[in-house]
């Protein structure tokens, strides 16, 4: 008996013109797994999503959600998703547009179960129009999740929400998640995808430059962070460094590096007045940016 | 071995085509709240008819003769019918892809035949309420006097004449954005109503206009409304099949637009 997974991806291109939106992508997405999709602006994100939905038609490659193809009815029907910038008709009351996206669904959750999982229950009568961008959001969560998706696509999800309902966001992605349900997100947020993605996909210019567990990539790629005030200028330190980055400003210095410990010796013994010495493993964040600089050099 | 992402289940007839249903009754439901509720499309769609039709025939007087009265309704009810169709899908359709609520939707597992069924239908609502308000100020004010059935008949041509309207509104709403869709919808619905003979008899008109009315859809539904009031004979085939004609090439030309890929316009 074959499993097929939510998302399969092999070798995706997406080309507008000249540029390649996409540019030889794959993935692999299970059941009751969490994907973050991370990269900057103009990685390819939001056309991978948009291939997804069957929204933009990849000039090569393969994808299918559940073996069935992107945009098909099937796929559809098994698919929960959040967009950004999604404008709902303003004029219609919060109840009204989950009770209208209940109704598209074989087997949906009550309105008021997507709402109270959304934290809306108490905005159910007010009309679109009048919510903060945080609460737009909140709905837009209980639009993708009333019909009990197998498959959750989130773009941005936790964009403009307070604290408080970006920890019910996550608290209920969660539940999803163990129960089954295939998550794949994009966020700015990247302590947000470390404390929850089982793989991070970091994306850039089309391309997948990374993929694996958060944990792995961070220690795979950075190392740690080091700290220090010295009395050594750009030129010495240049010199010392040979080859790695760093940042100096007012005699304070920060950079990353796969061996610290290497790096440190030959530090204090250049500068042994060297103070203030701070060493930390890496975060995320700073091995996704190491990352995408090597790959930019 | 997950058991969960073995297949795909596959729903029933009868759960698919009640699924269906209700989605349609949702959409139908939705669509017609969001209209109503705009004042912008809600009050020029019910006032423009009925104020139009009460000066031309009511305050001055063109409605001098019983013919002359019902034909004065029926163009107007001619000219009630036609917007909100034509607006409902030129329009809220330009908008809703601009918004990105369309994109939304098309991510859902809503089939695209039931959002503009949907859409239809609401928009047939607001032509009944036009066609309901027409009647009653025709039928006090303005003298009209109809058999029963041509009433009925009338209604019947007024709520039927959204589908061509739909159709040439998907065909502007496919293509055009909000904007542009607002300005031209806006021509298209006023040129055509003045091109159809709707304001002002043709007989009155230059040549020209007399020989670009039949490219007009209104002028067809005009002729059907004449018929169902029994103010004329002539056969339904002929204007029946040229609006069915023109309903399928508007659809036709809405297709690849509304099929077009992201981000380009």
């Amino acid at each position: 008996m074959s499993t097929l997974p939510a998302v399969a991806i092999q070798g995706l291109g997406v080309h507008y013109g000249s540029v390649k939106a996409l540019d030889g992508v794959s993935l692999t997405l299970e059941a009751g797994k969490l994907l973050a999709l991370l990269g900057p602006n103009g990685a390819g994100k939001t056309t991978l999503l948009a291939a997804m939905l069957g929204l933009v038609r990849p000039n090569q490659g393969s994808l299918s959600l559940f073996g069935q193809r992107p945009g098909s009815l099937a796929a559809r029907s098994q698919t929960g998703v959040m967009l950004q910038n999604s404008g709902v008709p303003e004029l219609l009351s919060v109840a009204e547009l989950v009770e209208l996206f209940a109704s598209y669904h074989l087997d949906p959750m009550t309105p008021d179960q997507a709402m109270a999982q959304a934290g809306i229950k108490a905005l159910s009568r007010r009309r679109f129009g009048t919510l903060s961008g945080g609460q737009k959001q909140q709905v837009l969560f209980a639009l993708a999740i009333v019909g009990r998706p197998r498959l959750l696509l989130l773009d941005e999800p936790s964009n403009g929400m307070d604290l408080h309902a970006r920890a019910r966001l996550w608290q209920t992605v969660q539940t999803m998640r163990d129960a089954g349900t295939a998550v794949l997100l994009t966020t700015h947020y990247i302590e947000e995808a470390d404390r929850l993605a089982d793989e991070v996909v970091l994306l850039d210019r089309g391309r997948v430059l990374a993929c694996d567990a958060p944990a792995h990539i961070r220690s795979r790629l950075s190392g740690s962070e080091i700290r220090f005030s010295t009395r050594l200028d750009q030129v010495a330190l240049s010199k010392l460094l040979a080859g790695t980055d760093f940042e100096l400003s007012g005699g304070r210095c920060r950079l990353l590096s796969p061996q610290p410990e290497r790096l440190l010796a030959r530090l204090l013994q250049a500068d042994p007045d060297l103070v203030e010495l701070e060493v930390r493993p890496a975060s995320l964040e700073d091995a996704l940016s190491a990352l995408t600089l090597e790959q930019a050099a | 071995m997950n058991s969960l992402t073995d297949t795909l289940p596959r729903p029933t007839f009868q759960a698919s085509s009640r699924r269906l249903v209700r989605a349609l009754a949702f959409e139908t439901l939705a669509e017609w709240r969001n209209l109503a509720r705009m004042p912008a499309f809600s009050v020029p769609t019910l006032l423009f008819p009925v104020g139009f039709y009460s000066m031309f025939a009511i305050v001055l007087p063109f409605a001098n003769t019983p013919e002359a009265a019902a034909t004065l309704l029926v163009n107007f009810t001619i000219f009630g019918v036609f917007g909100p169709g034509l607006f409902a899908f030129g329009v809220g359709l330009a908008s809703d892809r601009d918004q990105g609520w369309l994109r939304l939707k098309q991510a859902a597992p809503l089939p695209v035949m039931v959002m503009m069924l949907a859409r239809t239908l609401g928009a047939m609502v607001f032509a009944l309420a036009v066609v309901v308000a027409l009647f009653t100020v025709a039928a006090t004010l303005g003298g009209v006097r109809l058999e029963r059935s041509a009433w009925a008949l009338l209604a019947l041509v007024g709520v039927l004449a959204v589908i061509p309207a739909s159709a040439l509104g998907l065909a502007f709403g496919a293509w055009l954005n909000a904007r542009a869709a607002m300005a031209i919808v806006n021509i298209a619905y006023l040129g055509s109503a003045v091109l159809s003979g709707l304001w002002f008899p043709l007989q009155m008109m230059p040549a020209s206009v007399q020989s670009i009315a039949p490219a007009m859809p209104p002028y067809h539904l005009a002729e059907l409304g004449r018929q169902a009031a029994g103010l004329e004979g002539g056969g339904l085939v002929y204007p029946v099949l040229w609006l069915v004609f023109a309903t399928i090439i508007a659809v036709a030309v809405a297709m690849p637009g509304l099929r077009r890929p992201e981000g380009k316009s």
